[in-house]
């Protein structure tokens, strides 16, 4: 099987497919099953399987492919995967055919909206994929353009200044971390992520900075806070960290519902992978106090997200905020990565036990969000208008299914053990509370916040007072329960079973630490 | 062979002047068909040869031609030139394609444009610094007039402040020009001549930014950018395409190769005062096209902020910065002629406004779906995303500056970011306007694209993507040169960190 | 090798200067008693006269020899040759645009007489080593255009003209005169190598700076430097067109060869340096203040000005300018150079007031309008209009360029360099980037305006293209060839 360029396959394949579909653009017919869904359920079993047959060694050595493409950079067309990678490919493949086939059932029969989402899963698996930081900003950048098209063009009303926002906060974003990333391998000498992260244990890195990045006299600190600021800076804006998160409640609102799953189940993982690559080899040499002030916002940003969700009347708007809170626990947790463990064992373990709830974490998330937001979908579809707060609820009695399934997603979303959202924030709380307790601390009450409000919601919904119009609406449908199952299989396999995916990214999480031996 | 380029490009200009006023076809296909010629000749080189390890100059054609000063009819091409050339080539078809619809005096026009387009790749592929001065001041004069008689809002004042500009930028890279062939004993103009002595410190304090500036003044270097804006917008969309697109590079070239490869330790000595000029430039130029209300100015200035990042790039004198200022000038070459041809000939030829607000109203994506699709790659390549051959160049750039100037990539960064702005700006008033300003029913119904039109598009489009996906074929041209004994003082001279 | 020539071999050396008498005496003949109005006449003197200084000219180049003559008052060397070539290429050119274009003159006779004159006198002043020499050359030349200036009876404002002129001009003739006769006293001998003798071996007297600077008066009225200039603007515009020719360009020539010859050839020792600027110590910053003013009021008057003809002679003070700035360099490079760009000037500028004498017929003070449209009218006219204009202005690849060039090289490769003399050089190419200004406004006239209702039908005969295209053809083959001129022009003033 070696060889073969399996990565440039579920790459391209989609890519190409979704842009010349877009070309193409041509309204389908409202039939369930379109060129596009078959595409991207073919691109997503290939994935599957790949990430299946992967073995367990560390390291990026699965599949990798290179082809020189900017020789004067030392720059080549590198894709690999390695642990991280394999697990995030998965919940891609899970997750677009069902964004796909939910698009269309909402009648978004335009080609061209399948075509960007289809553009979006390869770019989506080039990012994840990448070895080296061109790569990667490459695919990432490109990812922009479609997203920005299916907000700017099928979403809700007051679309404009949200598309236009979003995709502004993104190049901000981007710039931001390109100059900053340029800035560190122009120190480094390379813009591979294996020799940034060498360098980083082997303590090269200070150094290589102070000697190679021109500045007056300013001491190496300063230049490595800027560079800080810049790379974890950019890619904060993507996860949507308080307070560059402007862009993201709007977004997700206005956005299509299928859309939305890609954007919070995928895309903000997309920066969360980046960090984890780019931004932990720096983490160490970061002044603590630095690190502690980017600790205190980022908890200060988790609660405000949780309080926010708490006051939000419209559901989707109220996921975003949750969102938003759920990846602070993830940002928490790859923050106090940075603190000194002077090589003690239990520190050691401590941040394993982060970086693995961080990585599951993700994972589920993706999963979570994405059911959450599809059912949402569904839900809103029957009703013809938003999900609200205060809207008609009482949905219990008129669609026993969808309620039982929103329970679960729920659930789910609150962190209850059984399900996979517990065990990647209990991780995390391990982690963080044995390296840094005040920040678990201050998390906490999130976590209660969450649950106060998921609760409110599913109580209202289910409960609640019904509407007279609601009683003709119908039940889920088995296809429609067909395409999330795979979601929710895993994700209360993974609450009893998790070390199906922790045995994936044990090497990779084992060797980062490693390298963060100081 | 290269010089070809230059020879069939003067004589279609006489045949162009010479053609019948009651046939402007006979212009405009002489005009074609030398330019296709002119570019298969660099693009044949590209293909059938692999570049030189060496990155030497390869001579074409070395004539004595005026002994009692040194003067030789010296021609010869490396990589840097080979791939302006082709620059050139690509930018001059595309031209020609979007003027094709001139009636007014055509073969004038195009006689004007080919003696243009033939002191443009005199130019670039003169090893003598008086004969790459003369075809300079060349091509200075057919611009006033393309400008003065075929232009648009102000055509007078635009042509003169363009040509005076231009022309004391000459004036001034012509003093260090003198001074070098004084001091180095006044044997030889030659540039392999010139480099071989040993000036003195002194001596390249003053020279270097003298004919530094003289030449970048033509590469529309803050504060001396002024006519840039005003010139390109009074001139005809073709011209203004080969302009921006072309003879703003020729400034940048020229001080790659004068003063940048004879004064390595000036350069040294005044690149941190005259980075920040360029660095306020790509800033300065981004926020005046953010506000401006004119569509085609908002490019001009555009193009203003694009190419202080070419003399950036230039100033940074490492290697990667220097590529960076090549890929960039034959990215935005490229990326401006689109922008131009959009602008200037889609769009304000057949609405005859330039107003952003009253473009709003003309339903220019239903009428002219090319156009707007054109567009949007043109400003997604102009803002640098991946694919497009600006992202390419401006990494490299990026990546100088960090070497050279730590903080003055986040100046850089800024630029980028103000650049995403204001293209956005300009893209979605004039085509993606809101939903409540089209359904006003205002529009005036505008004429098609026509083919030609299409091809120069296409064109331009290919040329872009192709640098955008595999940089490397062209990095594989650019890189030897600036490895070659010519250009190591420089990018060696850096001072390390 | 220069030899003391015996009488013999006096007609030799002034064969052309004769040779251009002798066909002036022949016309005056010919034309005494007979009728003037009778109209094959005109014809007939341009044609003696082009003879006679084809003649001169072909005598000039391939017979004679080196040598000087008349106790050294007379003297032939290789760059008198060459230089005297061109003063009788640009006569031969005029006389060709006379019968191209016939002025309607009264008398006939006496003007191509007197145009003769002007040019042996002319050719006589290019050959004099003596005080006194230069001086009786110099009257030849300048009553002769006193005449020629005032030779139009019918134009009113011409009479008035050509008096302020010659009132101008006997003042500086007089300034000269007492110029000279103080440096007689000083130096005790009236020949320039004399004087040369004098001034190297002696201290540096005052008495000789007032001499010199006397003469430099006049010298600056000849070659019209700023501030003596004042009669330039008027008289281009109200003299005939071949008469404004001759002082436009051989005039110019003429005057600065001796210039030359009489401060480095003459007054080598009291030069001085722009060296900090001493004004009691030497000529050269005498010399440099009169380039600088020439310039800058040459151009910044020029700028001003929509009628064509003041433009040519505010221009033509500013190339002045230019020639002067060479006059501050020591080195034969330099007197080549000034030489070079002053014949090359003489030749655009022939051709250009023969092709506005086309399209403006006798309106003398005709301003820019009147060549509006003259692409559509005259394309072929109107494309030897840029190429001449461009020259003048400086721009490559035609000869304007490569003189200046040359002169910017030739005073910047002077030993000893001073920080003036590159000053002077910047702000020549300073004055040149303005002058663009209003060269281009020439050009915009002539090619982005259309043509007026009331414009005047173009039909230029053979012989006036001819003329235009000659001068403009030489433009173009100097400008893009001009290694063998300047080479031969090299030597020959090494050699001397």
């Amino acid at each position: 099987m070696s060889g073969f360029p399996w990565l440039s396959l579920i790459l391209w394949m989609p890519l190409l497919a979704g842009l010349a579909l877009i070309v193409r653009e041509r309204e389908t017919g409202p039939s369930r099953t379109s060129t596009a869904w078959w595409l991207s359920l073919a691109s997503s079993l290939v994935t599957l399987i790949l990430c299946m047959k992967a073995p367990m060694e560390s390291g990026p050595s699965l599949w990798k492919e290179s082809i020189e493409w900017i020789p004067s950079l030392g720059v080549a067309y590198e894709l690999g995967m390695d642990g991280m990678g394999c697990i995030m490919l998965a919940l891609t493949a899970l997750i677009m055919p069902v964004s796909i086939a939910a698009s269309q059932r909402a009648g978004y029969n335009h080609e061209g909206f399948a075509g960007c989402l289809l553009m979006i899963q390869g770019t989506l698996v080039g990012v994840f994929t990448a070895q080296n930081f061109f790569a990667w900003f490459f695919f990432y950048e490109i990812a922009l353009v479609p997203t920005y098209f299916l907000v700017r063009l099928w979403g809700d009303p007051g679309r404009e200044k949200v598309s236009l926002r979003f995709f502004l906060y993104s190049m901000l974003g981007s710039i931001a971390l390109l100059v900053g990333y340029l800035g560190l391998a122009s120190a480094v000498g390379s813009y591979k992520f294996t020799v940034l992260a060498e360098a980083s244990a082997t303590q090269a890195l200070p150094e290589a900075i102070g000697q190679r990045l021109a500045w007056f006299d300013l001491p190496v600190k300063w230049l490595i806070t800027l560079l800080f600021a810049l790379t974890f800076g950019g890619l904060a804006i993507k996860v949507g960290m308080v307070p560059v998160h402007g862009w993201l409640p709007d977004t997700y609102e206005r956005a299509p519902t299928s859309v939305t799953m890609v954007l919070t189940g995928l895309m903000s993982k997309v920066g969360l992978v980046g960090m984890v690559k780019m931004v932990i080899p720096l983490l160490p040499y970061v002044p603590s106090s630095v690190l502690q002030a980017t600790l205190a916002i980022a908890v200060f940003g988790l609660v405000y997200a949780a309080l926010a969700a708490m006051g939000q009347t419209s559901f989707k708007r109220l996921l975003a905020y949750s969102s938003i809170n759920h990846l602070g626990y993830c940002l928490i947790a790859l923050l106090v990565l940075g603190q000194p463990s002077m090589g003690e064992p239990s520190m050691q373990t401590a941040k394993t036990f982060a970086l693995g709830g961080l990585l599951l974490q993700m994972f589920s998330h993706g999963l979570i969000s994405a059911g959450l937001f599809y059912l949402t979908h569904l839900g809103e579809s029957r009703l013809q208008k938003t999900l609200r707060v205060d809207g008609p609820g009482g949905l219990r009695a008129i669609m026993p299914r969808f309620a039982g399934w929103m329970g679960l997603a729920v659930f789910a979303s609150i962190g209850l053990p059984g399900l996979s959202g517990f065990i990647g924030e209990f991780l995390i709380f391990r982690g963080v509370f044995a390296l840094s307790p005040w920040v678990a601390i201050g998390s906490l009450p999130a976590l209660l916040i969450t649950a106060i409000f998921l609760l409110r919601f599913l109580q209202h919904v289910f409960h609640g007072k019904s509407d007279p119009e609601s009683e003709q609406f119908s039940d889920l449908s088995g296809s429609e329960m067909a395409l999330m199952a795979p979601l929710f299989i895993l994700i209360v396999l993974l609450g009893w079973f998790p070390h199906l995916i922790m045995e994936r990214i044990n090497p990779t999480i084992i060797l980062t630490i490693e390298r963060m031996i100081f | 062979m290269l010089a070809w380029t230059v020879y069939l490009s003067f004589l279609a200009s006489l045949a162009c002047f010479c053609s019948p006023a009651s046939r402007p076809s006979y212009a405009r296909w002489i005009a074609l068909i030398t330019s296709v010629v002119a570019t298969f000749l660099p693009l044949s080189i590209l293909i059938f040869k692999t570049a030189p390890d060496s990155g030497a100059v390869q001579t074409i054609v070395h004539l004595s031609w005026v002994p009692s000063l040194g003067i030789h009819y010296l021609l010869g091409y490396d990589g840097i030139s080979l791939i302006m050339v082709l620059l050139t080539g690509i930018a001059a078809m595309s031209a020609i394609l979007f003027s094709w619809n001139i009636e007014h005096r055509t073969g004038e026009f195009f006689g004007f444009l080919m003696a243009l387009i033939g002191g443009v790749y005199g130019v670039f592929i003169s090893f003598d610094l008086f004969l790459l001065f003369v075809f300079y001041e060349i091509a200075i004069i057919p611009k006033y007039f393309l400008i003065a008689i075929w232009g648009f809002t102000r055509k007078s004042y635009g042509a003169m402040k363009l040509v005076l500009y231009s022309f004391v930028g000459s004036a001034l890279a012509l003093v260090g020009i003198m001074a070098t062939f004084v001091v180095s004993g006044a044997e030889s103009f030659a540039l392999e001549h010139l480099i071989a002595f040993p000036y003195e410190e002194g001596f390249q304090r003053w020279a270097f930014p003298v004919t530094f500036l003289g030449f970048v003044i033509l590469a529309g270097l803050w504060p001396f950018h002024t006519w840039a804006p005003t010139g390109h917008v009074a001139a005809p969309t073709g011209t203004s395409m080969l302009l921006a697109g072309v003879v703003m590079k020729l400034g940048a070239y020229g001080a790659l190769r004068i003063p940048l490869t004879l004064f390595p330790m000036g350069a040294a000595m005044w690149r941190e005062e005259l980075a920040l000029l360029a660095a306020v430039g790509i800033v300065a130029g981004a926020l005046v096209a953010l506000v401006h209300q004119d569509f085609k100015f908002i490019i001009g200035y555009s193009s203003v902020s694009h190419m202080s990042f070419v003399v950036l790039g230039l100033l940074a004198t490492t290697e990667t910065g220097l590529s960076g200022a090549v890929l960039q000038m034959f990215s935005h070459g490229i990326i401006a002629g689109l922008l131009f041809a959009v602008v200037g000939r889609m769009v304000c030829a057949r609405t005859h406004t330039r107003d952003l607000k009253e473009l709003q109203w003309m339903t220019l994506r239903a009428q002219l779906p090319f156009a707007s699709t054109l567009f949007l790659l043109a400003g997604l390549a102009s803002i640098g995303l991946p694919g497009f051959s600006g992202f390419v160049a401006e990494l490299h750039v990026l990546a100088g500056v960090w070497q050279s100037f730590a903080w003055l990539s986040l100046v850089a960064g800024l630029g980028i970011i103000l650049g995403v702005a204001y293209t956005m700006r300009a893209m979605l008033t004039v085509f993606w306007p809101s939903a409540l300003v089209t359904d006003s029913g205002r529009a005036p119904i505008l004429e098609p694209i026509t083919l030609q039109e299409k091809w120069g598009a296409c064109l331009l489009v290919v040329a872009t993507l192709s640098v955008g996906l595999y940089p490397k074929w062209m990095l594989d041209w650019i890189t030897p040169c600036l490895q070659s004994p010519m250009l190591k003082p420089l990018t060696e001279g850096m001072a390390p960190m | 090798m220069i030899q003391e020539a015996i009488h013999t071999d006096l007609f030799r050396l002034i064969a052309p200067e004769c040779m251009t008498v002798v066909t002036a005496l022949i016309i005056l003949a010919v034309s005494f008693g007979r009728k003037t109005t009778q109209s094959y006449l005109g014809p007939l003197y341009s044609v003696i006269g082009i003879i006679g200084l084809a003649l001169a000219l072909f005598v000039s180049l391939f017979y004679q020899s080196t040598g000087f003559s008349l106790g050294s008052a007379f003297i032939v060397t290789d760059a008198t040759r060459w230089v005297k070539a061109g003063l009788l290429l640009m006569g031969f050119l005029i006389f060709w645009q006379h019968t191209a274009s016939p002025s309607h003159v009264g008398n006939q006779g006496e003007f191509h007489a007197l145009m003769l004159f002007a040019i042996a006198g002319m050719s006589l002043l290019i050959g004099a080593d003596h005080l006194l020499m230069i001086f009786v050359a110099l009257e030849i030349t300048a009553l002769s255009l006193y005449i020629l200036a005032a030779i139009d009876k019918t134009n009113t404002l011409a009479t008035r003209v050509a008096l302020k002129y010659f009132l101008i001009g006997g003042l500086s003739a007089a300034f000269v005169l007492y110029g000279f006769s103080l440096i007689f006293g000083v130096a005790g001998t009236m020949s320039l190598s004399g004087i040369a003798e004098h001034c190297q071996t002696n201290e540096n007297d005052p008495l000789l700076m007032m001499g010199i600077l006397m003469a430099l008066v006049g010298f600056g009225f000849k070659v019209a430097a700023a501030p003596f200039h004042w009669w330039v603007a008027d008289v281009y515009t109200s003299t005939l067109t071949p008469v404004t020719c001759l002082i436009a360009s051989t005039s110019k020539v003429a005057g600065f060869f001796v210039m030359g010859r009489f401060l480095w050839h003459g007054l080598i020792g009291a030069q001085g340096s722009l060296d900090g600027w001493e004004w009691t110590q030497g000529w050269i910053p005498w010399i440099a203040m009169l380039a600088v003013l020439s310039m800058l009021v040459g151009n910044l008057a020029a700028l001003r000005q929509t009628k064509l003809r003041r433009l040519i002679g505010f221009s033509a003070v500013a190339h002045t300018g230019y020639a002067l700035l060479g006059l501050c360099s020591p080195t034969p490079q330099a007197s080549a150079s000034i030489a070079f760009y002053m014949l090359t000037y003489g030749l655009s500028v022939i051709g250009l007031l023969s092709l506005l004498e086309l399209t403006q017929g006798s309106q003398k003070d005709a301003e820019n309008r009147q060549l509006e449209g003259l692409w559509r009218r005259a394309p072929w006219l109107a494309a030897c209009l840029m190429l001449l204009v461009l020259s003048l202005a400086g721009i490559p690849p035609l000869v304007g360029f490569i003189a200046k060039f040359n002169l910017f090289i030739a005073a910047l490769n002077t030993p000893h360099q001073t920080l003036g003399l590159i000053g002077l050089v910047v702000l020549a190419l300073g004055a040149s980037a303005v002058s663009l200004y209003y060269y281009l406004g020439v050009l915009k006239a002539a090619f982005c305006q259309d043509q007026p209702d009331e414009a005047m039908e173009l039909k230029p005969s053979t012989s006036q293209y001819g003329l235009v295209f000659t001068c403009t053809l030489l433009t173009l083959l100097f400008g893009v060839f001009p290694g063998w001129l300047l080479t031969r022009f090299l030597e020959a003033f090494s050699g001397a």
